[in-house]
C-alpha cells in the first residue's frame, strides 16, 4: 500500500502507468487534429501549391494538458485510492454485527445505520462476509433472526430494509441465535452496535457471552447517540395535559426540547417548549391548551428525537364523530347569513369541519351523524335512502321549516307527530307574542345546559299532544310546547328541532344554546354505533418506530387487543389505534415500558464510539472527474474543428426570436378574468395542433373584425381555452374544431362543457371535412366529434329548417358555407325557453375558421372552393349570424310575429 | 399547392423582386451621376424628325408635325440604329459562394450588376438581351422585367439561344474559375464577327486573401466527389496563393486584349454602383 497526502492506493502498481503519460504528450503533439473542411470554388487554384511545411499544425497544448489529466485521473481511479484508511477488525473470517432495533434504537437511528455501512466499508475493502443480527423480534413472525452469511455488496442492499420497531429487544432469545450463528457461520469476530438500555441483567450477560465466543467483540455505545425518551401520560382530571418525560442518562447541561401536538393529518397544532434540566433523568411536562384546539390533537410527540416511546397518541372524542350536513356543496349561499348551512358550520367548526354534500355523498361515508336544515330539498330516493341509514342505526339531526310544514303528515323520518301547519306567533295576522324558552327538564338528555333568556322563537311545528310526546321532548318553550323531541327510528335516532336551523323562524341560531344543544346531540350519536367494549379490538393503525402511523401490515403477525389486559408492545400488538374508525382504543409505548436501565460493557470487549472514521473510496470521483474532463476535450475538439460555429449562431438567432415572441404570446394568454368578462371574447378550443389552432385563432379573428365593422357589437379579442383548465362562464360562444389527434376528454373537461352548455353557452362543432362526406355517412372529423363528445350529454338534434334563427339574426342566408359549401347544418331540436330558446350547439364540416382567416395585413389565407371572395363574404355572414344569435338570442324571431301584431294595432 | 411549396414560392418571390430593386437602386444612383454630367434632358420620347426626301416610304410621314410646319417630315425612331449589349452571368454552383455572412453571394451579386447595367442600357437607348436565351432584344425601360424573368433560363455560356448579331457588344459576369482555355474558343469566335466583348470577374474577397488558418480541407464547391485539397497550414501558403489568383486575372486580361476585349473584376464588397461606373464608361456601345 502506498500513501499519499492521506489518501492511501490499494493497488499502487498500477500509478506506474503515470510514467506513461510524457509518451502521450508526445504522441499527442505529432499527430495533428483533424482539419476544418470548407467548400471553396476557386480549387484549381488551390491544387498545384507549393508548400514547405511539412509538420502539421500542432495539437494546443491547453489540449494536450487536458488529456493528459484525463489519463491520470484514469490511472488515480484503477489504482484504488482510500481517503483516511482504517484498520479493519481483527481474524479473516465472517463478521457478525448484532445490531439493537428495539423501540430505543429508534433515537437517532440515522447513525447507527450510518455506522453499520461504513462496517460494511471496510469488510468489503478486506474481502470478508458479514451476518446480521438485530436483537428485536420481527414484525412478520415475531421472532429473532440472522441474516447471512453474506457479500458486503449484498449488505449493503439488506440495509435499506433495516428500521427500528416499537418493542423491546429481546436479549435472551438474541443471545440464543448469536450462540446458533456462530457455529454455524464461521463466524471470527462480533460487533454489537448498543442502543444505550439494558434488559435483564442475565440477559444481557448471556447475550455478551455469547458474541464474545466469536474471537472477540467490539461494542458500540455513544452517550451521543443513544439518548432514548419516554413520554408517559400522566393521569389527571379529564381534559388536563400532563406528561413524564424520562430519558436514560442525565445530561451535563440543561437541554431544550420541544414537545409538539400534532393534528390527524400530521401537521403541528401547537408546540411547547422547555428545558430538560441537566442532571435528573425525569421532568414533568404540565401544558393548557384551548379545549377547542384539544379536540383536533390526534398526537402529542416530541420534535427531537423521534420515537415512538416518545409519542402519545390521544382519543379525541370529537374525531370519532364525523358529522355531515345534507346541502348542494357548489351552492355559493351556504356562506351567506340568511342560510341554514352557514349557522350549522360555525357551530360545528370547534370539532373539524363537517362534511358539507348531497345525502347520496353523505351515507357513503362512515358519519356518526348527519344534519338536514329544512332549506335541503330531498328527492323521494334520496328520503328513502335516508330513511334506511337511521334504521339501520344512522343519528338524524332534523331542522323544521316551510318545507316540512306542508308534507309532514306521512314523514317517517320524525320522532313524534306533528300537525300541519305552523304555529306563528308574531306578525300581521297574529296577535300572540315570540315565545321564549321554557326549562329544560331533567329527563332530557340537554339537561345540564344554560338556557338564555333572550330567545325567541316565532314559528315552530306543532306536535300532536299525545303522552309520549312528554318524554320525547328535550327542550320546550315556556308554555310547554316542545322546541326539540327525540325518538327512535327503527334502531337509528331522529332529533327534530321545531324550529329552523337559520333565522328565518327564531333567533334561537344566535343563542348560545345552539352550539351546544348541537355538540350533546352529536355526542349522544357515539352511543348508536355498534361498539362492544367486551370484544377484542382489531388493529386499526399502528406505530412504527418512529412512532409515525401506518395501516397494520396483514403479512405481519399483528393480532387483536384485549381490552381486559394490561398492553405489552410485541410484533404481535405493537403500539397504535385499535377498534374500527367509530370507536378506537389507544395503546402508546411509552405507558406500557419499565423504567430505562442503561447498559452495562462487558470489560474485555473494545468500545468504540458511533463518530465516523471517514473512510471513503476515491475511485468513483476519480473517474467521475475523468469522465467530466473527456466531455469537456469532446466539446473542445468540435469546437476546433469549426463544428459548433454554425449552431452557436443558429441557436443564438433562435433565442432571440424566442425572446422576441415569447412575451408576446405570452401577452396574448395572459388575459386575466377581470378582463374577459368586462367585454366579449370569441374563444376557440384548443386542439393541441399547433396549425390548427393558428387558423382557428386568426379566423375568430378575422369574424371579430367583420363583426366590429359590421354590427354594433363590441368584440374585444379571441381566445384561446383549455377545456381541462379555463373556465368557460366567460364566453358566449366557443369555436371546436375537430382534429385527428385531440385527446379524450378528461372527467374534468367533459364537466366543464356539460356546465357551459347547460348554462346557455354555444359550441360551434367543425368537423372541417365537408369535402369527404357529411354527417350521414360518417367522415374521421364526425367520428372524432362522436369519440370526443361521447361523455357530453348533447341535445337531440335537427338539420336547420329554414326561418330558423341561424337564418336570420343579422343577414338573411339560406346555406351556411365556409371554406367548403353544402352539408347540413346540425342545431339543437328543442332548445331550451331559459335560454331564449337558442341552440346550444352547432354542428357542421365547413370549416368556418378557415375561410375567416384574415392574415395580419388582412388579406385572407385560403382559398374558398367552390364559390371564391363571394363565398367567403356568406361565411362572414353566417359568423355573424352565430355570435348575434348566441348574444342576442331569438330576438330575430320575435319580429315574424311583427305583421300580426301591426295588423292587430290597425283594426283597433 | 402543398403549404411547403407556397411557402417555398413565397419566399423565393420575396427574394427576388429584391434583386431587382437593388439593381434598380443601383442604376438609380448612377444614373444621378450620369444625368448631372452628359445627357441633360434625354427624355423618355426617341425620336426625331426628318425632313422628307425623296426614297422615304410614305407610311412614315408624321403628318401631324408636317401640317405645322411648311416642310413635311418622316417620323424616324433612334432605335433603329441602336446596337444590342447581350449580357451574361455565369450560374454555375461556384457563384453560389460567399466567405462571408454579411456580403451577397457572387451570383446575386452578379445578378445586380447585371440588371442594373441593363437599366442603363435601355434607359440610354440601346437594346439588351441575354445570351443563351431566346430573347429578343428589348428596348423600353420595362423590359427589364421580362430580363429579370428569362435571368434564370440562362444557365450555361455554351447554351444555342439567339444569335448574337455582328458589331454588338457582349458582357460577361462569372468568377472565371476554370482554365482560360475553356473560354477561348467561344470567345474568339465572336471576336472574329467583330463583336466587342467585356469580361467581369466577379469574386468574394475571401478567395483572392485566402483568410484561412491552420490545417484545412478544401473541396471542389463544383464536384464534392473529387479529391479535396487538404493545406497543413493555410497561413503559409496564402501569399503564394494571392499571386496564383493575381496572374490567373492577368492572363484574363491578356486573353480579353487579344481579342480586342476589355476585362474587369469586382469583389462582393465593392459598391455595386462603383463597378457599374467603369463598366459603363468603358462600355463600346456607348461611343
Amino acid at each position: 500500500m502506498f500513501s499519499l497526502g492521506g489518501i492511501t492506493f490499494l493497488t499502487p502498481w498500477i500509478l506506474a502507468a503515470v510514467a506513461g503519460v510524457p509518451v502521450l504528450w508526445w504522441i499527442l503533439r505529432v499527430m495533428p487534429p483533424r482539419p476544418r473542411s470548407i467548400k471553396f470554388p476557386a480549387l484549381f487554384l488551390l491544387k498545384d501549391l507549393q508548400t514547405d511545411i511539412k509538420t502539421a499544425a500542432h495539437t494546443p497544448w491547453w489540449l494536450l494538458l487536458l488529456r493528459s489529466l484525463i489519463v491520470i485521473f484514469f490511472i488515480l481511479a484503477l489504482a484504488d485510492p482510500v481517503l483516511r484508511l482504517t484498520g479493519g477488525m481483527p481474524g479473516d473470517g465472517a463478521v457478525l454485527i448484532a445490531v439493537d432495533d428495539g423501540w430505543s434504537a429508534a433515537a437517532h437511528w440515522q447513525e447507527r445505520l450510518d455506522k453499520l455501512k461504513e462496517y460494511v466499508t471496510v469488510l468489503r475493502r478486506t474481502n470478508r462476509s458479514v451476518v446480521f443480527l438485530p436483537t428485536a423480534p420481527e414484525a412478520q413472525d415475531g421472532k429473532i433472526h440472522a441474516y447471512g452469511p453474506m457479500k458486503p455488496d449484498e449488505a449493503e442492499k439488506w440495509l435499506d430494509h433495516l428500521k427500528p420497531y416499537p418493542w423491546p429487544r429481546d436479549a435472551a432469545e438474541a443471545a440464543h441465535v448469536a450462540d446458533d450463528t456462530v457455529k454455524r457461520a464461521g463466524v471470527t469476530y462480533a460487533v454489537y452496535l448498543s442502543d444505550g438500555t439494558a434488559d435483564d441483567p442475565a440477559d444481557m450477560s448471556a447475550l455478551f457471552k455469547s458474541l464474545e465466543a466469536a474471537g472477540g467483540l467490539t461494542v458500540v455505545n455513544d452517550a451521543d447517540v443513544n439518548t432514548p425518551f419516554i413520554l408517559r401520560s400522566e393521569r389527571t382530571k379529564p381534559g388536563d395535559v400532563a406528561f413524564t418525560l424520562e430519558r436514560l442518562a442525565p445530561a451535563a447541561t440543561d437541554q431544550s426540547m420541544i414537545l409538539a401536538a400534532y393534528t390527524a393529518e400530521g401537521n403541528v397544532l401547537d408546540t411547547n417548549k422547555f428545558s430538560f434540566p441537566s442532571g435528573k433523568t425525569t421532568f414533568s411536562v404540565k401544558w393548557d391548551i384551548l379545549s377547542e384546539m384539544r379536540s383536533k390533537i390526534a398526537r402529542f410527540a416530541l420534535e427531537q428525537p423521534q420515537m415512538a416511546s416518545a409519542t402519545s397518541l390521544t382519543d379525541s372524542q370529537w374525531q370519532q364523530h364525523p358529522v355531515g350536513i345534507v346541502a348542494d356543496p357548489s351552492r355559493k349561499e351556504n356562506a351567506g347569513f340568511l342560510n341554514e348551512v352557514y349557522y350549522l358550520r360555525r357551530a360545528l367548526e370547534l370539532n373539524g369541519a363537517p362534511e358539507i354534500d348531497q345525502p347520496g355523498a353523505l351515507l357513503e361515508k362512515s358519519l356518526s351523524a348527519i344534519i338536514w336544515p329544512d332549506s335541503a330539498a330531498l328527492t323521494a330516493n334520496e328520503r328513502n335512502d335516508l330513511f334506511n341509514w337511521v334504521q339501520g342505526g344512522g343519528f338524524l339531526i332534523r331542522f323544521a321549516g316551510p318545507n316540512l310544514s306542508g308534507g309532514a303528515e306521512d314523514d317517517p323520518l320524525l320522532p313524534v307527530h306533528l300537525r300541519y301547519g305552523e304555529r306563528a306567533m308574531a306578525g300581521a295576522m297574529t296577535w300572540e307574542k315570540p315565545a321564549k324558552l321554557g326549562p329544560i327538564l331533567q329527563q332530557s338528555p340537554l339537561y345540564g345546559l344554560d338556557v338564555p333568556k333572550d330567545v325567541t322563537v316565532t314559528r315552530q311545528l306543532l306536535a300532536d299532544p299525545t303522552p309520549e310526546v312528554f318524554e320525547k321532548t328535550w327542550l320546550q318553550l315556556e308554555d310547554g310546547t316542545p322546541l326539540i323531541t327525540g325518538g327512535n327510528v327503527g334502531k337509528g335516532f331522529v332529533v327534530l328541532i321545531h324550529t329552523t336551523a337559520g333565522p328565518d323562524w327564531s333567533d334561537f341560531c344566535y343563542s348560545g344554546l345552539y352550539v351546544e344543544a348541537l355538540q350533546r346531540m352529536i355526542a349522544l350519536s357515539s352511543g348508536i354505533g355498534s361498539y362492544k367494549p367486551d370484544a377484542v379490538l382489531p388493529p386499526l393503525l399502528v406505530m412504527d418506530g418512529f412512532g409515525h402511523l401506518q395501516p397494520p401490515d396483514r403479512k405481519s403477525v399483528i393480532a387483536a387487543v384485549d381490552p381486559h389486559h394490561d398492553f405489552t408492545p410485541s410484533p404481535a400488538t405493537p403500539p397504535g389505534l385499535y377498534g374500527d374508525s367509530r370507536q378506537f382504543h389507544v395503546y402508546n409505548l411509552g405507558d406500557a415500558l419499565p423504567e430505562m436501565k442503561a447498559v452495562n460493557l462487558p470489560s474485555t470487549a473494545t468500545v468504540e464510539t458511533y463518530k465516523l472514521s471517514g473512510e471513503k473510496s476515491l475511485k468513483s470521483d476519480f473517474l467521475k472527474y475523468a469522465l467530466w474532463l473527456l466531455a469537456l476535450d469532446t466539446i473542445l475538439t468540435l469546437w476546433l474543428r469549426g463544428l459548433f460555429g454554425s449552431f452557436v449562431k443558429t441557436g443564438a438567432t433562435a433565442a432571440l426570436a424566442l425572446m422576441i415572441i415569447l412575451p408576446q404570446m405570452a401577452q396574448a394568454a395572459d388575459i386575466q378574468p377581470a378582463d374577459l368578462s368586462s367585454g366579449i371574447y370569441l374563444a376557440y378550443v384548443e386542439t393541441g395542433d399547433h396549425d390548427t389552432d393558428q387558423v382557428s385563432f386568426n379566423g375568430l379573428y378575422g369574424l371579430m373584425k367583420a363583426i366590429t365593422a359590421r354590427t354594433t357589437i363590441k368584440v374585444k379579442g379571441v381566445q384561446n381555452v383549455n377545456l381541462d383548465t379555463d373556465p368557460l362562464l366567460y364566453y358566449p360562444f366557443l369555436y371546436w374544431p375537430m382534429t385527428e389527434n385531440q385527446p379524450e376528454l378528461s372527467e374534468a373537461a367533459a364537466r366543464n362543457v356539460q356546465n357551459y352548455l347547460g348554462r346557455g353557452g354555444m359550441i360551434l362543432f367543425d368537423t372541417r371535412d365537408q369535402q369527404f362526406g357529411n354527417l350521414n355517412s360518417p367522415t374521421l372529423g364526425t367520428k372524432k366529434l362522436r369519440e370526443l363528445t361521447r361523455h357530453i350529454q348533447i341535445p337531440e338534434l335537427m338539420d336547420v329548417q329554414p326561418g330558423h334563427i341561424l337564418t336570420k339574426s343579422f343577414y338573411l342566408l339560406d346555406d351556411f358555407p365556409g371554406l367548403y359549401t353544402g352539408g347540413k347544418i346540425w342545431v339543437e331540436k328543442e332548445p331550451s325557453p331559459s335560454y331564449d330558446s337558442v341552440t346550444s350547439v352547432i354542428i357542421g364540416g365547413n370549416d368556418w375558421a378557415a375561410a375567416w382567416t384574415r392574415d395580419p395585413n388582412d388579406r385572407a389565407r385560403f382559398l374558398v372552393t367552390p364559390g371564391g371572395e363571394q363565398q367567403r363574404e356568406m361565411a362572414y355572414r353566417f359568423g355573424v349570424n352565430v355570435i348575434m344569435a348566441a348574444l342576442a338570442g331569438n330576438y330575430k324571431s320575435d319580429q315574424v310575429h311583427v305583421p300580426y301584431i301591426l295588423e292587430r294595432m290597425h283594426r283597433q | 399547392m402543398t403549404d411547403d411549396n407556397l411557402s417555398r414560392a413565397e419566399h423565393l418571390a420575396g427574394k427576388l423582386p429584391g434583386l431587382l430593386l437593388e439593381a434598380d437602386k443601383v442604376a438609380h444612383t448612377f444614373m444621378k451621376g450620369l444625368h448631372g454630367r452628359r445627357r441633360v434632358g434625354q427624355g423618355e420620347a426617341f425620336w426625331q424628325f426628318r425632313q422628307y426626301q425623296p426614297g422615304d416610304q410614305r407610311r412614315d410621314i408624321d403628318w401631324r408635325q408636317s401640317a405645322k410646319r411648311d416642310e413635311t417630315f418622316i417620323r424616324q425612331t433612334e432605335w433603329e440604329a441602336s446596337q444590342t449589349v447581350w449580357l451574361y452571368r455565369d450560374a454555375s454552383d461556384s457563384m453560389n459562394y460567399r466567405g462571408y455572412k454579411n456580403l451577397p453571394t457572387k451570383k446575386d451579386y452578379a445578378e445586380i450588376l447585371l440588371l442594373a447595367l441593363g437599366i442603363v442600357i435601355l434607359n440610354g437607348g440601346e437594346q439588351v438581351s441575354l445570351l443563351g436565351t431566346n430573347l429578343a432584344p428589348q428596348t423600353t425601360y420595362n423590359a427589364i422585367q421580362r430580363l429579370y424573368e428569362t435571368l434564370p433560363v440562362q444557365t450555361h455560356l455554351t447554351q444555342t439561344g439567339r444569335p448574337v448579331a455582328a458589331r454588338s457588344e457582349v458582357v460577361l459576369f462569372s468568377d472565371f474559375f476554370f482554365p482560360i482555355e475553356q473560354l477561348t474558343t467561344y470567345c474568339e469566335a465572336l471576336a472574329l464577327r467583330n463583336v466587342k466583348g467585356y469580361l467581369v470577374q466577379v469574386h468574394c474577397p475571401s478567395e483572392k486573401t485566402l483568410p484561412f488558418k491552420g490545417r484545412m480541407k478544401f473541396y471542389d464547391i463544383e464536384n464534392m466527389g473529387a479529391e479535396p485539397v487538404i493545406l497543413p497550414q493555410v497561413e503559409a501558403v496564402r501569399e503564394q496563393y494571392e499571386q496564383k489568383f493575381i496572374s490567373h486575372q492577368e492572363a484574363l486580361r491578356a486573353a480579353a486584349q487579344s481579342w480586342g476585349w476589355r476585362f474587369t473584376s469586382a469583389d462582393t464588397s465593392q459598391r455595386p454602383e462603383d463597378v457599374l461606373g467603369r463598366l459603363y464608361n468603358d462600355l463600346a456601345v456607348k461611343k
